[in-house]
């Protein structure tokens, strides 16, 4: 396993500890207002009452970051060869993507598909409402600089597109530290994103 | 004591003859003495003193018979026959079999040990020459016929005594070398017809006869197919329809029997189109082509295919068999005619680096070898490690008899899935070019550059596309939250 492959499995790993999370934190505080009440609480009742609105502004621009992620994420592993040989934009649809929209295509790609996850998500039953993406940071309490901080990613993961477009461009030749930026500054991004989560499981640990 | 009687009878003669010529001196009239008149000479005769009776000398015997030949021809000649011939109702029937003391079932090109043999019961003074013939009656037919063309001979002191039987030892027809000589194959009658002159004999009416020994024999005579080996067409490859052609091929017939060895020659739907016959012996035949005629200008671009038939007379066999029609020999594959010269092709490619997305010149040199010109359609053909003679570009071009560039501008030659490969190109056409073929390919020597990407990122393209690609999300992520409403307090 080659060290892309490595950062690949690490994205989602992060991925992951950000679901795992989620599902940690809901749980706890269901379990917490059950021990309190002294009674058993309904999930969707509870989870009703939990959800909080972040705003439409943030919640706007923690989508786009999301959307932005997944097609950051297509941009670094699947726009050039180096790690998937076979499976990468230009083998699999040459067409398109060697034609003059190319770039725009795959990014309206990846767009949709997150798009289609989220609205996907919204069809999960009440009781998993906490699983819908769009709903995702109404559970966490957030500060104002909290919040800025998460936005933060829109950027980083603008750089890190165009620095997979860069490689791309100049493909054959390689530059890995350009190429690990790009993924640090993906890394960076979907740490932000999934940074309430981690941070109530943290301090809701005792 | 057949030759007892014999020497008696000639005996009687002799002296029936001297009492005529002593009946003068006897008393006897004169008119009725025919031979000629003593002449007193000492070896004429001389008289016996006791009775008047004088012998007959040899040379008064002589003068006798020198008279009657003179005076009395026809009693003379009558007389002569008796002396000959004896007296023809004591002429016996000679007896003749045929001898054979092999199989009875026999190949044509064994050698045949036929043999005849005859019992004459006259005695030598009376044996006639006798004429022998081998006769054969094949299946089907009612006559015989004879076998040998020259008659066995067999002489009156050709005979042994055997006990009390004269025969002959076993003879037979020198020149009958092999059954094919009796002329048929199957359940063939044999028999000895036997003449002397006189009268026929044959050896058929006798019925009693045993192995070895036969009146009448019947035996079956089988044919030993011809053969053919090797057959071979020599000529180049793909030959011209004037290019020397030379179909070859060994025979062979067992029994050695003149063929006649037939080439035939087919199309590929196995329609016979041309056949020519040869008579040949055992060895080695040829048919040449060019002295044949077989084929012409419009044959060209045609291919052919072949078969030979062999006919010993009895049997006619095919090579290969003909039990499966299309089992035939192939070739010629007769070359078209050439129209086209096809040379110096070339690929020109815009930019020097080989980008797969760049626009290409290919080119190809083509005049017409017929004084005039003709439009045809060409096809670019492409091939790389992920395409297999892709289809480029058709178009119909004009050929005229002087050379001429032809070109083929493409920029959707090659995609991103050939960069970095080696590739090929190649023309087709309708017409035949020099080498008779269709197409010419060439095998460039630069491979395609390895690059993805057309564009720099600082270009409009490019930057067009990213803006696209950052601000699509953003522009989702508002949607969705003005759909939703999820963000929305209250």
């Amino acid at each position: 396993m080659n060290m892309m492959q490595v950062s690949f499995l690490a994205i989602v790993m992060l991925l992951l500890l950000g679901l795992v999370a989620h599902i940690l934190n809901v749980r706890r505080v269901h379990r917490r207002i059950e021990m309190l009440e002294h009674k058993a609480v309904p999930k969707e009742e509870l989870l009703s009452d939990l959800y909080s609105c972040q705003g439409s502004n943030f919640n706007a621009l923690a989508l786009s970051a999301w959307i932005l992620f997944l097609t950051a994420l297509f941009f670094l592993y699947l726009l050039t060869p180096e790690l998937f040989q076979d499976r990468n934009y230009f083998i699999q649809l040459p067409r398109m993507a060697s034609s003059l929209g190319g770039l725009a295509l795959f990014g309206l790609l990846g767009s949709v598909m997150m798009i289609l996850v989220v609205v996907g998500s919204e069809k999960m039953p009440e009781s998993l409402q906490y699983y819908r993406l769009a709903e995702l940071y109404g559970y966490y309490s957030m500060s104002r600089n909290e919040k800025r901080a998460m936005i933060a990613a829109i950027p980083l993961l603008w750089v890190s597109i165009l620095i997979s477009t860069h490689m791309a461009t100049i493909h054959p030749t390689f530059w890995a530290p350009e190429w690990w930026a790009g993924f640090t500054l993906l890394f960076a991004s979907l740490s932000l994103l999934i940074w309430p989560m981690a941070k109530e499981m943290w301090e809701g640990r005792s | 004591m057949i030759n007892m009687k014999l020497y008696f009878s000639a005996g009687v003669i002799i002296l029936c003859l001297l009492l005529v010529t002593l009946t003068p001196a006897s008393g006897q009239d004169e008119d009725d003495y025919e031979g000629p008149p003593p002449n007193g000479d000492g070896d004429a005769g001389s008289r016996d003193s006791s009775g008047g009776k004088s012998k007959l000398s040899l040379n008064q015997f002589v003068r006798y018979l020198e008279s009657w030949q003179r005076d009395n021809s026809d009693k003379y000649r009558y007389m002569t026959q008796l002396l000959r011939q004896g007296n023809p109702e004591s002429y016996k029937v000679p007896y003749i079999w045929l001898y054979y003391n092999g199989n009875l079932t026999v190949s044509r090109n064994e050698i045949p040990k036929i043999y005849f043999v005859v019992e004459n019961p006259n005695s030598l003074d009376l044996r006639r020459t006798l004429f022998v013939d081998l006769q054969a009656k094949l299946p089907g037919e009612r006559e015989y016929h004879n076998v040998n063309q020259i008659p066995q001979v067999v002489q009156p002191f050709d005979y042994v005594v055997s006990g009390e039987r004269n025969i002959t030892s076993l003879k037979k027809w020198p020149e009958i070398n092999s059954f094919t000589q009796i002329g048929g194959v199957g359940e063939v009658k044999l028999r000895a017809y036997m003449h002397d002159g006189t009268r026929d004999y044959y050896s058929s009416g006798r019925s009693n006869t045993t192995h070895p020994h036969y009146g009448e024999m019947t035996i079956n005579i089988t044919n030993a197919p011809p053969q053919l080996f090797n057959a071979t067409l020599v000529g180049p490859q793909s030959p011209r329809y004037n290019d020397p052609l030379e179909y070859v091929a060994e025979v062979f017939d067992p029994d050695d029997d003149l063929m006649a060895v037939r080439l035939h020659i087919t199309d590929p739907a196995g329609r016979e189109v041309r056949n020519e016959t040869q008579e040949a012996k055992s060895g080695r035949v040829s048919f040449k082509a060019a002295q044949y005629g077989f084929f012409g200008e419009a044959d060209a671009g045609k291919n052919f295919t072949y078969y030979y038939s062999l006919d010993d007379g009895i049997d006619i066999t095919s090579f290969p068999p003909r039990d499966n029609p299309n089992a035939t020999f192939e070739g010629p594959n007769i070359r078209s005619t050439p129209k086209l010269w096809v040379e110096n092709l070339h690929v020109e490619p815009v930019d020097k680096n080989y980008y797969y997305w760049d626009e290409y010149n290919f080119s190809v040199v083509m005049r017409n070898q017929e004084p005039y010109s003709i439009e045809i359609p060409v096809t670019l053909k492409i091939k790389t490690k992920d395409k297999n003679w892709k289809g480029v570009e058709t178009r119909t071009v004009t050929v005229t008899p002087d050379s001429k560039r032809i070109y083929f501008s493409t920029d959707d030659a090659f995609d991103v899935l050939d960069r970095g490969s080696d590739f090929s190109f190649r023309f087709e056409y309708q017409e035949y070019d020099q080498n008779n073929e269709r197409s010419a390919e060439m095998q460039w020597y630069e491979p395609l550059n390895q690059r993805l990407m057309k564009y720099d990122l600082v270009s409009i393209p490019i930057g067009i596309n990213l803006l696209f690609v950052l601000i699509l999300p953003l522009l989702g992520g508002i949607f969705l939250e003005k759909w939703m409403g999820k963000g929305r307090l209250g």
